[in-house]
Parts: structure tokens; sequence; C-alpha cells
């Protein structure tokens, strides 16, 4: 059985990019949410295997997003998606318990090496 | 700014300990025991400030020394070799130091900001994914620079191994990823540490330190997982020791210049103090000028004056320390042997002298191991001691200090010297000159310079620019010398560059300021008059003193001269003939870019009180 993902960017483009590389290596991306806030909620509704998260977004950002995810799921699988510069809020997830982190702009091979790390 | 504050702070007391460690390790060598213990304790501050600031090269290099040092304690015993390695291992440090100043105190370990200003570990610049054209390391880390090494006082105790993680170059985020790992690490048994910590700068190495039960292979593994790990390598845990000797030519030692000063906080209370009470004053004086008020201000600022003075003030030892390194490599080079004596290191100067009297002692200190001692056997034919022995040895004066640099080598060659002065028509033929005449010589621009110091079988080398620098500080040079016995150098310099006590002096009409460094009395000229010739005498306690009509000198024709200013320099006076002798006040010496073929007389220029330039007046360029 595929393995299940939620997508939780505000941006459209990245979402559909993010969802492309992982269908293509059989992923099912069950869901794509574009606030912290939607992927709290998702999260809760639909305990993907994994999410990936941006970092900076509206209505909650991905941090306070992880922290949420983290502290309601403690084995919640986050990726987060970070654009150069943002090392010390990827830092800062990591302590919050994040898994992983691929870094803007995306190369499928890197997505898929994060996320293969982190479901085994 | 990377390292923050306490940077400056860090250096300069660093530098501190670097010179008491090179002190103690000169005496080490003459023989001196006891300091062992002071250059112990040197290399240990040392290690520990490095530490501190995260300043991993020196600190380590500091450890090495302090274990060498420790090795002597024990009963180890020192020889020049031994001795020769911990002086290389202090210059390491030296250059560590100047190396984090380059580099605006970018600490190779040292705490960075984030590029998004967050605080957090610094991004590694020129590592985007798919690899573009690498950027600079960011800082620290300059070209053909190690990674950063844990000092000792990063490893945690029991630690006995080190997995040393390194990351692929074109890791992304590699601090974030260094965190990942942090995390698989210190989640496995044996592990009792990391390094970098957290939030620090971030190198490309991930140290993790294991005690003696841990599975190394296991650790191995969980650190592999996060991924962008080029390779692991697995290290017992042990002391670096100093690599970084370098051979650096002899005179090049100069301490990193960070333009600070360590001040009591006490006394920059003092002086805001003065400064409010002088703007209160100032309040006052816009509303009713009185002479109460005046006189106050007067005072205030004068204390102002001493305090920012008293600032700059640093003990002449702080630069002659180094000199006795410079004595003894040189000495060792030439194949001498010299002993190297400072007295009065304790007297205080302003810092921008003694900084510029650097370059001019190094000369003399050169000239005097080259040219100056004669080589053992030498010396021992002559029934000297086999041992050379120079010597600095400073005075404070009222207006300045007093520097005198004695050598008991060969001493100036008379003979030869004039040889040269007339070959370069300097001497006439038939003069049967003065031997102080003779020696002035060496001063002379050029003198020395064109020929071969063996041929001169003296010293000279570079006198003229020697001459020329203390000169521009407002000071005067002067040598005396004994065929056989040695050589003396006589500096003079202000105490402060800044400042300087001059008289007012009427000549012609026109005012003047003559700095009192070398001014010794005024005196009255009589109504029935010494004959003011262009070289007459006057009597000055009960002794004929040469008496020059300043205003010939100047050009300005033939005044009236009432007084006459003496100036003295070691034995040698003279006598100025002014018209009048205004007064005395503190000036502010402007920096003086003399014009081409300006009369040497002068040496600078500044602001009387009543606000009219005048010119200063060197009364040495006339002896």
């Amino acid at each position: 059985m595929a393995r299940t993902v939620l997508i939780c960017d505000d941006a459209l483009f990245m979402r559909t990019m993010l969802a492309e590389i992982m269908e293509g290596a059989g992923f099912e991306v069950i869901g794509q949410a574009s606030t912290g806030a939607e992927a709290v909620r998702m999260y809760r509704e639909l305990m993907p295997d994994l999410v990936t998260m941006d970092i900076i977004m509206p209505d909650m950002g991905g941090i306070d997003a992880v922290k949420a995810i983290i502290g309601e799921f403690p084995d919640a699988n986050v990726v987060m998606c970070s654009a150069m510069g943002q090392q010390a809020l990827v830092i800062e997830a990591i302590q919050a318990g994040a898994r992983d982190f691929v870094v803007k702009p995306f190369q499928p091979a890197r997505v898929l090496e994060a996320i293969q790390r982190v479901l085994g | 700014m990377r390292s923050g504050r306490f940077f400056d702070l860090y250096v300069s007391e660093t530098q501190e300990h670097l010179r008491l460690l090179t002190r103690s390790l000169l005496a080490l060598e003459r023989g001196e025991d006891a300091a062992i213990e002071q250059a112990f304790r040197a290399a240990h501050t040392i290690k520990g400030l490095a530490a501190a600031m995260g300043h991993g090269s020196a600190a380590t290099l500091a450890h090495s020394l302090e274990d060498r040092l420790s090795g002597i304690r024990g009963g180890g015993g020192v020889d020049a070799t031994l001795v020769d390695e911990m002086l290389g291992a202090a210059d390491g440090l030296e250059a560590a130091i100047a190396e984090s100043v380059r580099t605006g105190g970018a600490a190779d370990t040292s705490g960075a900001d984030d590029a998004g200003g967050n605080g957090g570990p610094t991004e590694r610049a020129g590592a985007p994914v798919g690899g573009g054209a690498p950027g600079p390391a960011g800082g620290a880390v300059g070209p053909g620079s190690v990674v950063a090494q844990p000092s000792p006082a990063d490893v945690p105790a029991g630690a006995t191994q080190v997995l040393v993680i390194r990351l692929r170059d074109d890791a992304a985020l590699p601090a974030a990823r260094a965190e990942l790992i942090r995390r698989a690490a210190t989640g496995c048994e044996g592990v009792v540490g990391t390094w970098p910590a957290k939030g620090k700068r971030f190198d490309g190495e991930l140290h993790v330190f294991m005690d003696a039960t841990a599975d190394a292979g296991a650790i191995e593994a969980a650190v592999r997982a996060p991924g962008d790990v080029a390779g692991v390598r697995l290290e017992r845990w042990r002391r670096r020791s100093a690599t970084t000797t370098q051979d650096r030519r002899v005179g090049d030692r100069r301490a990193p210049d960070t333009g600070s000063v360590r001040v009591d906080r006490k006394r920059l209370d003092d002086m805001a103090e003065g400064i409010a009470e002088l703007s209160v004053l100032h309040a006052r004086a816009a509303q009713s000028p009185d002479e109460v008020t005046s006189h106050r201000a007067a005072a205030v600022l004068a204390s102002l004056q001493r305090m920012i003075l008293e600032l700059r003030m640093v003990p002449v030892s702080t630069a002659l320390d180094r000199l006795a390194r410079l004595v003894r490599d040189a000495a060792k080079s030439a194949s001498r042997e010299v002993d190297f004596e400072v007295a009065g290191g304790e007297i205080e100067l302003d810092q921008a002298v003694l900084d510029a009297l650097v370059d001019p002692l190094v000369h003399l200190l050169r000239n005097a191991v080259d040219h100056g001692i004669e080589p053992p056997a030498e010396r021992e034919a002559a029934g000297k001691p086999r041992r050379g022995r120079i010597r600095i040895e400073t005075f404070g004066e009222r207006s300045g200090v007093r520097m005198v640099v004695t050598d008991d080598g060969r001493g100036v060659d008379l003979d030869a010297v004039v040889a040269r002065g007339r070959e370069l028509s300097l001497l006439a033929d038939a003069e049967d000159a003065a031997e102080e005449d003779v020696l002035r010589l060496l001063f002379q621009p050029g003198f020395s310079t064109a020929r071969s110091v063996t041929e001169l079988s003296g010293r000279g080398v570079g006198l003229d620019v020697v001459a020329g620098r203390i000169r521009g500080l407002g000071g005067a040079i002067d040598v005396n010398t004994r065929p056989g016995e040695g050589t003396r150098f006589t500096l003079r310099v202000p105490l402060t560059l800044a400042l300087s006590h001059s008289l007012r002096i009427d000549l012609g009409g026109e005012e003047y300021a003559l700095p009192i460094t070398h001014v010794t009395e005024v005196v009255q000229l009589g109504a029935v008059n010494e004959a003011v010739g262009e070289t007459g005498t006057v009597m000055v306690r009960g002794e004929a003193v040469s008496l020059v009509d300043l205003g010939r000198v100047l050009g300005s024709g033939p005044g009236s001269p009432s007084a006459a200013v003496v100036a003295a320099l070691g034995e040698r006076r003279v006598a100025l003939a002014v018209d009048r002798v205004i007064g005395h006040e503190q000036i502010v010496v402007k920096p003086f870019d003399a014009p081409v073929g300006i009369l040497p007389v002068f040496s600078g220029a500044t602001i009387l009180t009543d606000g009219r330039p005048a010119l200063l007046i060197d009364p040495l360029s006339v002896l």
C-alpha cells in the first residue's frame, strides 16, 4: 500500500511541484494545505505517513504548525521545506521535532532522498 | 559583529600574556628556572581566554605549549632547541591572534549571526543545492585554512575517542544537517558530547565525543542516517600539537593593533563627570561670562586633558619585551652572544609615541647586534667578557622620556666615518673634525646606505632614517662612542604626540612655538651683552654655551634679542637668542607635511590660544 503524504505550502506552484515529484515516486498525496492552521487540521483528519511543511505561511507559520503537530502526535514525520537563508528556522523546527528538511528550489532526487530517510 | 564587544578585550589581554610568555621563555633560556611558573601561567591563561572566545586554534596552541612547560616543570630540563620550539609556538599564537584581528574578530569557532538575523548558526555560503560556484566561506575560514578544531576545553570529561563527521561540500544548510546528526548521535549510548555546540558556527565537521563504552560502529551508522555525510573518521581523542611554527623575519613581529585600550570604569566615570561639569559651565558662560566660570572651566578642561592623556599611556616595557625577542633572534643568526637588559620599563609613554619608537629601536638594536657586539672569540681576545651586553634604559624627564641604548661592542670606527665623510664631501679634507661632528655624520641622509656595512666597519646603517623618525616625533637622537668599549644612543621623545608644552616666543614680530621637551632653561641676555654673533657664546651656569641668533637662522633678520632659550641633548647645549619669551602654554601639535625646501628648523605647526597659527621650532635642529 502506498505511503500517504500531506503537502503544506502557501504557493500552489510549490504544492504542484512537490505532488508531482512524490506521485512520480509512488507516494499517495492525500491532501494539500496552504496555511499552517489548515495543515494541523488536515493532519488530524488524514493522519498521513508524512507531512512536507513550508516555513513562511499565512495563518500560522510552519514552525508553529510543526510544534502543534508534534505536540499532539509525537511520532509524526514532518519534513521542512526551506529556502536558503532560513537555516536558523530550520534548526528551530528540528529542535521542535521535524525529522528532516529539503531546500528550495526542489531537486526531485533530494526530496525523495529525504522522504525515504524519514520513512525508512 | 561576530564576536562582539569582548573581542578587543580578548586581543589586548591575550597580547599582554603573550608578552609575559615570551619574556619568561627568554628568562628560562638564561637559566632563570623560576620563570617556568610564570610561563606556565601565561600559557594557561591564554588557553582559557582563547577557549572562552571560541578561538579554537589559539587554544590548541596554548594548550600544547602548556603541556611542554609542564613537562619542564616536572624536571624535563631546558635547552636552546626547546626554547626555540616554544618561542615558535608563541609566534604561532601571535599569528593566530593577528589572523583573528585581520578577519575582523571572526574567531574560528565563534557564534555567528544567521543569514535571517535570528541569531542562529551561520549558513555556509556558497552551498546551494546542485552546487553553484562556491562563494567565500563565511568569514572565519580563509583560503587555505583548515576546518576549525575543538580546543581541549571543548572536550567533555570522559571522552576517549571521537567520531569526526564530515558533511558533503554541497550539503545545503549544513548547520541544520549537523543538527539532525547531532540529534541522532545524542540518542546513542556512550556519546558524551558533540562539537561545535548548538548555535555555534559549524564549519563542515561535527565531532561526536564518545567514552570507552561506546560502540563506534553503531554510532557511525546512526550519524550517517540523516544524510549528506561525506565521511566519518574515528580518532582516539588526543591533543593536537602546535604545527604553525613560522620562520618569520626578525623585526616583523608586531602585535596586531586593535586600536583599543582598556579603561578603568572609575576613570570613565570621572571623565563623564568632567564633561558634564563643562557643559554646565558652558551654559553659565553663555548667559553671563565671568572670570570664575572661566577659571573653573580651565581647571576642569585641564583635568580632562590629563585623564585622557593618561588613558593613552602605556609602560614602555610593552614594546621593549618584544624587542628582547628580537635581540635574541638577531644574536643567534649573527652568531653573537648577547645579554639584553631593560631598565625603567615601567615608565609610561603615549601609546602612539611608543609605537612610533619601535621601528627606530629595532634598527638600533639590530645595528648593535650586527655591527657593535663582536663575535665571542674576538671579545675574549680583547679581554672582554664573551657575552656582549645591550641595554635599554628609560628615564622619565620633565616633559618627555629619555631612552638610552647602550652596547659594549667595538664602538664606531671614527676613522672610517671620517674617510667616508670626506668621500661624500661632508667633511672638508683639511678639517680636523671634532668627534661629535664626525658622529653626527652618521645621521646624514645617505651616509651609510650607499655602501656596504663591512667596509664602513662600524655602524650607521639607516641611522638617517632613525634620526628622521625621532625628529618626526618631536624628539632628538644623539650618539656617543668609545672605540673598543661601546656605543650609546640617547633618544629623547615627548610623552605624547597630541599635546605638547611649549614656549611662545617672539622673533622679529612673529610668534613661534618652541616645544620645551629639550629646553633646560631660559636666560636673560644682559644689557652688557655677550657677543651675539653667528656663533657667539653666552655664560649659562658658569659654562660657555654657543649662542645662535634664531632670527638669523629663520632669515627674519637681526632682531633685538632679550633672552636665550637653552636646549640640551646629552652633553651638547645650545642657546637660542630670541626677541622675547611671551609665555608658556599647552599646544596641540598639528601633523606637518613639510613642503620641500622648508627650513629644517620647523618641526610642525599649531594653533595658539588666540586662534592664530604658529610654526613650531625644533631647537635641536641648530645643534
